[in-house]
């Protein structure tokens, strides 16, 4: 019975989160999928979102709602932009990593009012730095939080009551090295790179990311770890 | 669920490596059919099979108790390997299947080679399917789900599958008399 | 000539067996490579996760699937009930409601939207019921990072004074705030 006090708990909290005003309304992976069917996205490329989305959901590397919100900006746009963000998500995919906030990048893109090939370059950019701080990282994690993500599931009651994981760590890393770079610092600055990764995980230490996480990834945090991934995602020759 | 399967699921996700262990020991001769199906390279499967065994530990919370686990681990498995067909296709498709007795062959040796060759040469569509079916003995309904496909489709690329098996056999030569 | 419908079926089943017999001898020791596989990423476990896991981990859900889904359907009511009847959707005067506060001084506006990643960048009304120009609105979010903007007349504006600080992405800035009550955090 005890289990069934902690789910209550959980649900309680969720119920309380779910009036807020802004939330969009609860989306189901099935809404998405049905949505997606339906829509005048062009055939090849809503071919393949139907044939990844449904293990994406499966695994949390996408988020229902996000992507919906993103599907609808996409339609309308043109085919080869829709062509280039399927074919940079569809392989971050395949390796198990997680696009719900390079989806929301791209409506950003688009509600900024900024080109294609704008949006596309972002996007390319935070993709191979994802990838690559993937790439360096997955010797350091720990294993526990392989299933600290209880994604609690009920039948077919699927709560996005997600813990932050590892893969939201390696984000935020990734997302900040993008945003050093996207904002104009140097590429070879990897200390002002480190620099701005830790302050923002130290700020979200206890708030969106848990704090043991944080204390583990800060201990291997350096500059050269940083080099590393730069020289990887930008396929530099390292000195 | 098979009886223990659940206990077994649930040491791995506190963290029981003995006990994935013993699950992998159940389900890997049905995981590298799979992979074998659809990457038809020896070495590639084993790697395949490997993999969504580290894949499967990793994403285990997102498995959803309601549904058959060997199919959730088949997806699993299936989406794994065409991963690696698809990174792979950019080289050319092995297209010896592996090196055998080149001795001298019975009739009825030649005729299973014969079928073997046949099986194993089709598109991955009709390969997989069939494989499913008569290795794992899978039902058609496991098989659309571990596939993502409607049951009808599954039904129809078994039936043209085994078209094709027919006339590859024909095509070579290797007509009803040899049975 | 058509082969017997049960003689062909043996035959492909015969030839699968065959090619997955024959490659087998590889999944020799593959449970012991896959354990170190796991186990070369492995970590110490803190106690107090183990006992957190062990707590929600599922042990024979067929039976507390229905008392959990009891559970479910009793404690989402009720929140809902309470939710509902707790939070009022008008923008209130920065003190008065617990939440985040979004404001922007825009004299002559004849519209100002917050959009973010939290809507997913879909423009929320901000309101400005004395007429002063002062646009407003109140938002309950989860602890975590947040980016957004402000479209006033539709037009892009980055920088919140407000902010805790910008990032600058796609050619112009963004506001970013953090929330919640962190540990490691100046604000």
């Amino acid at each position: 019975m005890r289990r069934i006090f902690v789910l209550a708990m959980v649900l309680f909290a969720l119920s309380g989160y779910a009036q807020v005003q802004f939330m969009l309304p609860a989306v189901s992976p099935e809404d998405v999928l049905q949505w997606l069917r339906q829509s005048a996205l062009p055939a090849a490329e809503k071919a393949v979102w139907l044939r990844i989305l449904p293990q994406a959901f499966d695994e949390g590397l996408v988020d229902p709602k996000i992507a919906q919100a993103f599907f609808q900006r996409l339609v309308g746009t043109p085919p080869t932009f829709v062509g280039e963000i399927t074919a940079i998500m569809e392989e971050l995919l395949a390796q198990g990593l997680s696009v719900t906030h390079l989806m929301n990048k791209v409506s950003q893109g688009i509600i900024m009012g900024r080109s294609w090939a704008v949006i596309t370059n972002e996007i390319r950019l935070r993709a191979s730095v994802l990838a690559a701080t993937h790439a360096s990282l997955s010797p350091y994690r720990p294993k526990a939080e392989a299933r600290a993500s209880v994604s609690v599931r009920v039948g077919s009651f699927a709560f996005q009551a997600r813990t932050p994981t590892w893969e939201d760590v390696e984000v935020e890393i990734a997302e900040a090295i993008s945003d050093f770079i996207a904002g104009g610092g140097d590429i070879n600055d990897w200390s002002g790179m480190e620099a701005l990764a830790r302050t923002r995980l130290l700020q979200l230490r206890g708030r969106g990311l848990p704090s043991n996480l944080v204390d583990h990834v800060l201990q291997v945090l350096t500059p050269q770890l940083i080099g590393e991934i730069v020289s990887q995602a930008f396929q530099i020759e390292r000195r | 669920m098979a009886i223990g399967e659940l206990e077994l699921i649930q040491r791995s996700l506190e963290g029981d490596l003995e006990a994935w262990g013993e699950i992998v020991a159940r389900y890997k001769r049905m995981v590298f059919g799979a992979t074998l199906a659809v990457l038809r390279n020896w070495a590639d499967a084993e790697d395949a099979t490997q993999e969504a065994f580290i894949r499967a530990y990793e994403k285990l919370s997102y498995y959803d108790l309601s549904r058959r686990f060997s199919t959730w681990l088949l997806t699993v498995a299936i989406n794994v390997a065409k991963n690696m067909l698809r990174k792979r296709k950019r080289d050319p498709e092995p297209k010896v299947l592996h090196a055998d007795d080149p001795a001298t062959l019975v009739e009825k040796e030649a005729l299973r080679q014969a079928v073997r060759e046949a099986v194993w040469s089709l598109p991955e569509t009709y390969r997989v399917p069939l494989v499913l079916f008569y290795w794992e003995g899978l039902s058609v309904e496991e098989i659309a789900k571990a596939m993502r496909l409607k049951p009808a489709t599954v039904k129809t690329r078994l039936f043209r599958g085994r078209a094709l098996v027919r006339s590859k056999l024909l095509e070579m030569g290797v007509t009803a008399d040899a049975v | 000539m058509r082969f017997e419908e049960w003689k062909e079926e043996e035959l492909i089943r015969q030839a699968i067996a065959d090619e997955i017999s024959a490659a087998e001898g590889r999944l020799e020791g593959l449970e012991e490579r896959v354990i170190r596989a796991i186990a070369a990423r492995d970590l110490e476990c803190p106690a107090w996760r183990r006992w957190l896991r062990s707590l929600l981990a599922p042990r024979t859900p067929a039976l507390r699937l229905s008392y959990a889904l009891a559970a479910l359907l009793i404690f989402v009511g009720v929140g809902v009930l309470i939710g509902r009847f707790a939070f009022t959707p008008e923008p209130l005067p920065a003190l008065a409601q617990e939440g985040t506060v979004f404001a922007l001084a825009a004299p002559g506006a004849q519209q100002v939207e917050l959009v973010g990643d939290f809507s997913a960048w879909k423009p929320i009304p901000l309101a400005d019921p004395d007429g002063d120009g002062v646009w407003t609105l109140v938002l309950r979010l989860p602890p975590g990072r947040y980016e957004y903007a402000f479209l006033v007349d539709g037009r892009w504006l980055g920088q919140d004074p407000n902010a805790d600080e910008y990032v600058r992405t796609m050619g112009d800035y963004t506001s970013v705030r953090y929330i919640g009550n962190g540990e490691g955090s100046s604000s």
